[in-house]
Parts: structure tokens; sequence; C-alpha cells
């Protein structure tokens, strides 16, 4: 298990240094200088190159990404461009908003999703299942971004039940908690309908295997069968898919922080690629990343914590 | 239970089972009766198709949504299962009557350990953890599964098949039922660990007092094992009685064409096994006659036109067949 478990973590570290990889390669295969975007067109050639130097990108590219590495591992993301503020320290403020939004979304999924999937298998085709499939397949077709101006419109707007923008008061759990509220509706509620679908998809499945007959025919309370018995089996797949989805649900934080106006990652990186502020995006993107390198190794690890044969071929 | 040692323990009558389908109703069981007397082996054989599953599934009212009971009753001791409410039906199953399935590998669920499923069981009993447990290690043990302590904490899937199905067997026995029904519990294992199984449930049978009804096509199990025998066919009883009786006399056609193509009975080497021209009539559109006559051997005038009544060949031995018609 111990080996499992540093083995996985060395390929989360592989994906994160791949994923760098790639992402400085794109950086560098953008047109256009970066020093004269940053500069403007005014900028002396000398003043170019003293910003390249500065900024390491004079050097060969193995080289920058090694030293990018190498100063990762440090905790040392460099500065930003314009106000030379570590971008640790301004990322490391935006990380809190975005995991919480991520989290929150993740939680409606999880809170109304699998509920939701589990109702609908334990009488498939009946009316209740019907409504649940509808929803559920128009929640996965309206895009986040939609959920997200609707809901500000509907709620915020007419009902006034929930504020429009920020993150709420630092001070105020609860105004904090009121702000996040509709954010990630937006982005969970499509999960909350890939969830339902998941969930009843493979609660049927598991309901017709022979153990599930077996404990029907012991007498076992049906609330022990679906919600033990069954869900224990049927929520692996469901587990392998929210490790993959945190990364989408993480993409879409980026459409609501702009819609909602919310601190967070996705807005830091989206204004930092409008201003070729490159040590903003390559550290937005590697927390992005290690994020999503952390959320599917998690995930694999509920995985063998619910199923011992996963767990025994480790 | 001693007051219902002269009562069967399941007295099924004029049991009928039709299954809704898109094409029509499948008429799976037709007119079935068959009782189970207290501590004694009942062995139903037949091909498959014949209604043996749905005759278990009926008995624990266990049978999918499309199917509904046409006619009948299923008495167990004093009563009518058919009538029983969903809390009654609970108490039933697992307590009263319990089930060893037919795959082993697929029967126990793969994450949820042995010893937690095994007390699951006994969820209706109010005893401690602790004593569940001991109650659970106690049967391990005398289905045979080494270090049974230990192993209640293991998975289904660290078990062999033949490990797996005694250990249904100690589940099915948990309760102390009075009747155990066997599905083809050894179709899923090889030969010297099917000889075990079939072992293991006579000597069960005799320390537990239980009826067991055993479904099988192997004949020579049932042989071994049964005191008395249904043969089935395409959702009927066509013939019944003693074990000895009906492999030694066969009355019905049927049995008799089974009994011949059984490998273990064929004496000369031969590169051909015996097989049953014809096959299964479908159970949407029945023949009008005897279901069996349009693969008789020995059918005549009456056959195809009316359905044979049960003549009585002994006081046990039953069967549906103009043949018998005189004695």
């Amino acid at each position: 298990m111990l080996i499992y478990i540093i083995k996985r973590i060395f390929l989360a570290v592989l994906i994160v240094c791949v994923a760098m990889l790639l992402l400085l390669s794109a950086i560098h295969l953008v047109p256009g200088d970066p020093a004269g975007v940053a500069l403007g067109p005014r900028a002396t050639p000398e003043m170019r190159e003293a910003f390249r130097v500065r900024m390491g990108l004079d050097q060969p590219f193995i080289i920058q990404y090694v030293k990018f590495l190498a100063n990762v591992v440090t905790g040392d993301l460099g500065v930003d461009v314009w106000s030379n503020k570590p971008v640790s320290s301004i990322i490391g403020a935006q990380v809190p908003h975005t995991l919480r939004l991520t989290l929150l979304g993740l939680g409606w999924a999880v809170i109304v999703g699998i509920p939701l999937g589990c109702w609908s298998s334990i009488r498939p085709n009946s009316w209740i299942d019907r409504i649940v499939g509808l929803i559920s397949v128009s929640a996965i077709a309206v895009p986040s971004f939609i959920i997200a101006v609707y809901s500000l419109l509907l709620f915020t707007v007419t009902l006034r039940w929930f504020p429009a923008i920020g993150a709420g008061d630092k001070g105020d759990p609860w105004d904090q908690f009121m702000h996040l509220v509709l954010p990630s509706f937006a982005i969970g509620l499509g999960w909350v309908g890939y969830l339902a679908r998941l969930v009843r998809a493979s609660m049927l499945e598991t309901m017709g295997e022979n153990h599930i007959r077996m404990a029907r025919a012991y007498g076992l309370p049906t609330a022990k069968i679906t919600y033990v018995y069954a869900l224990k089996l049927a929520i692996l797949p469901t587990v392998a898919l929210l490790g993959v989805g945190v990364g989408g649900l993480l993409s879409g934080a980026v459409f609501a922080e702009i819609v909602f106006a919310r601190p967070g990652i996705g807005k830091l990186v989206y204004d930092a690629v409008m201003t070729r502020n490159y040590p903003i995006v390559m550290g937005g993107v590697l927390v992005t990343t290690i994020l999503y390198a952390a959320s599917t190794l998690i995930s694999d690890l509920i995985t063998a914590a619910l199923d011992p044969r996963v767990r025994e071929n480790l | 239970m001693s007051n219902f040692n002269n009562v069967p323990v399941i007295d099924i009558s004029n049991l009928s089972v039709d299954f809704q389908t898109q094409r029509g109703d499948v008429r799976a069981l037709r007119n079935v009766d068959l009782t189970i007397p207290h501590n004694k082996t009942v062995g139903v054989v037949g091909e498959s198709g014949c209604g043996k599953s749905t005759l278990i599934n009926s008995i624990l009212r266990l049978l999918a949504s499309n199917a509904s009971i046409t006619s009948g009753s299923i008495r167990f001791l004093d009563t009518n299962i058919l009538e029983m409410t969903d809390p009654e039906l609970n108490d039933l199953r697992g307590q009263k009557i319990s089930m060893v399935f037919q795959d082993p590998m697929t029967a126990l669920n793969p994450v949820i350990t042995v010893g937690k499923q095994m007390t699951d069981i006994l969820f209706r009993d109010s005893h401690s953890r602790n004593a569940k447990r001991e109650k659970a290690r106690d049967m391990l043990q005398m289905v045979g599964i080494p270090d049974a302590e230990d192993r209640m904490n293991d998975y289904p899937h660290q078990f062999s098949g033949g490990m797996r199905q005694r250990i249904c067997i100690a589940m099915a026995l948990m309760m102390n039922p009075a009747l155990l029904i066997a599905d083809e519990p050894t179709t899923a294992l090889d030969v010297t660990l099917e000889a075990q199984v079939i072992h293991l449930l006579q000597e069960l049978k005799n320390s537990f007092q239980c009826s067991i009804l055993f479904v099988s096509h192997n004949l020579g199990l049932i042989a071994e094992l049964c005191d008395e025998v249904v043969v089935m066919y395409a959702g009927e009883v066509v013939e019944q009685g003693g074990v000895f009786d009906l492999f030694h006399s066969p009355a019905h056609p049927y049995t008799q064409r089974l009994l011949e193509c059984d490998p273990a009975r064929i004496e000369k080497s031969t590169d051909e096994l015996p097989t049953i021209s014809g096959r299964v009539p479908d159970l949407i559109e029945l023949p009008p006659g005897c279901i069996f006559s349009p693969r008789c051997v020995s059918k005549f005038e009456p056959c195809s036109t009316q359905p044979p009544p049960e003549f009585v060949v002994n006081e046990h031995h039953k069967v549906r067949c103009f043949l018998s018609q005189n004695g």
C-alpha cells in the first residue's frame, strides 16, 4: 500500500513536470516576443534585452525548463512582471478562493447527484426516474456560464437571495459562504446531472448482480442493500470520474470567477494571459496542474480503500 | 418446529407463472405440484429453461417484475407464501428458507468482508457483535474453512471457488432454516470439489435437520443426494417419485430419454453422445396436447390433441403420460 502511494505520488510529480514542459513550449511557440509585448512598442532593444535576461528568456529552452523546476522545488515561482511581488504569494492568496469554489461545486455534484442517481435506480422507468433523467440531461447540456448568468438574474437581481459579486467579507465565513453558493452551483450543476446518470447506470448494473440477488434472498433491509451492498460497488466508477472531473471543475471555476468577479486562480491567470505576465501564468497553471494531479491521486486512493481487489493488486 | 413434523415444509399446488414480454405471455410454469416433506431432500431436474429457476424464485417471491403468478398456492408449513406481506416475506427469506446460488464466484459481495456478510444475515438478532462473529466463525469451521477466525476478515476474492461455495452454505445455514434451496450449487465447481460440496450438504442436512430442495441437471448428484425427484419439462412437472423408483423404472418418455443421455450411464464407448431430438417448445404458443409430444418417440393418438392428466404409478410415483393410463 505504502509503495503504491509512493508510486502514485511519483507519477503525480511526473504529470506536473510534463504539463510544465508543454506549457513552456507553448509559450515559446506563441508568436510575438514576450519582452516586446510586456514593454510595449516604444521600448529600446536594450530594455528588451534587460527584460529577457531578468526573466531568463535569453537562456536555452531546456535550461529555462530545468531552472523553473528547480525554483519550483524551493517554492520560488519568480516575480510578477508588473508589481515585482513574488508570484508564490500572489497565487497563494488566490488558491483558497478557487479551492473553496471547486470543492463546493464538487459538493453539489456529490450531495445532490449521487442520491438522485440512487433514487432513479431504485425504480427504473418510474416517473421519478424519468423526471430525474430529464433534469440530469438538461443540466449536462446547458453550459455553466448560461447557468451562471441566469442564476445571477434570478436569485440575485429578482429574488435578492444571494449577493452578486466578489468573495465576501474576509472575517465573515457566512458571508463568504453566501458568495460561494451561486458560483459553485453554476459550475457544479452539470456535474450533478453527470453523476446522477452515472450512478444510476452503475447502480442498475450492480443491482442485477448475483450477490445483490443473494442479499435479497436473505431478506436484508432494502436500504442496506441499496446504500451499502450496491452503492459501495456502484460508486467506484463515479470516484474515478470525479478524480478527473476536478479538472473540469477547475476550468469551470475560471468562468465562474469572471462572471461573478470573484478572486481566484482562474481570474488571475486570465488577466495574466491578457498582459503576457508569464510568471503568473506559469505559476497559476502549475498550481492548477498540482491540484488536478492531487485529485486523481485522492480518487485512486479512495478507490483502493473501497475495493479490496484493487488494493491487493497494488 | 416439532409440531410440523407431519406437515410438509413446502407444499406447492397448481402453481402457474407467466412472464409478460413484448411477444406475448411466456407461460413459464403451468400447474406445478410439488411437496417437500420434513427433513427430506427433493431434487428438481430438467433442461435449461424448463422453469427450475422460476420455481425457486416463486418460493422466495423473488420473481422479476414482469412475472405474475396466475394460479396456485405455495404453502410454507401452515401459511401461503403467495399471500404474505412484505415484512412477513423478509422474515421468511434467509431465516426460514435460505438459498445457495449456482455460481459462488459472483454470489458474494466483492467489497465486503466474508465475516461482515455473514453477520449481516443475523441483523434480526439482538445479540452483540461479538456473539454474531462467534456464530459466523463456528459456521465457517463447520463447513471446513481453516483458520476461520482470521479468514472472516478476508474478502471473497481471497478464497477459492470451492471455499466460496462452502461459505455460501455456511451463510445459508446461519439462521438454521427449515428449507435450504440449492440452485445447481456445484455446476460452477470441478468434479472433486463437487463431491466435497455434496458430502458437506449431506452431513449438514443431518445435523441441521432441514429439508433441501436441490436443483440440478446432474442426474448422478440427484441420485446420490435426494430422496425424491421431480422431473420438469418446459414448465411442467412431467414425473415425480422416489429416487430409486424413478431412476430404475422411469415412466415418462422424457425421463427415460434423459437417463439415456446421461454420459455416466453410457456403457459402450461411442463417438456420439445420445441427444433428445427436437427442441423445447415455445412457451408463448403451447402445443395443444402433451407438451413433450413433438419430441416424443412413443407418442400415439391422444398425445397431440389433449394434455395428459396425472397418472399414479404407485403411491409416491406420479407421471403425466398417456402410456401409464392403464397402470
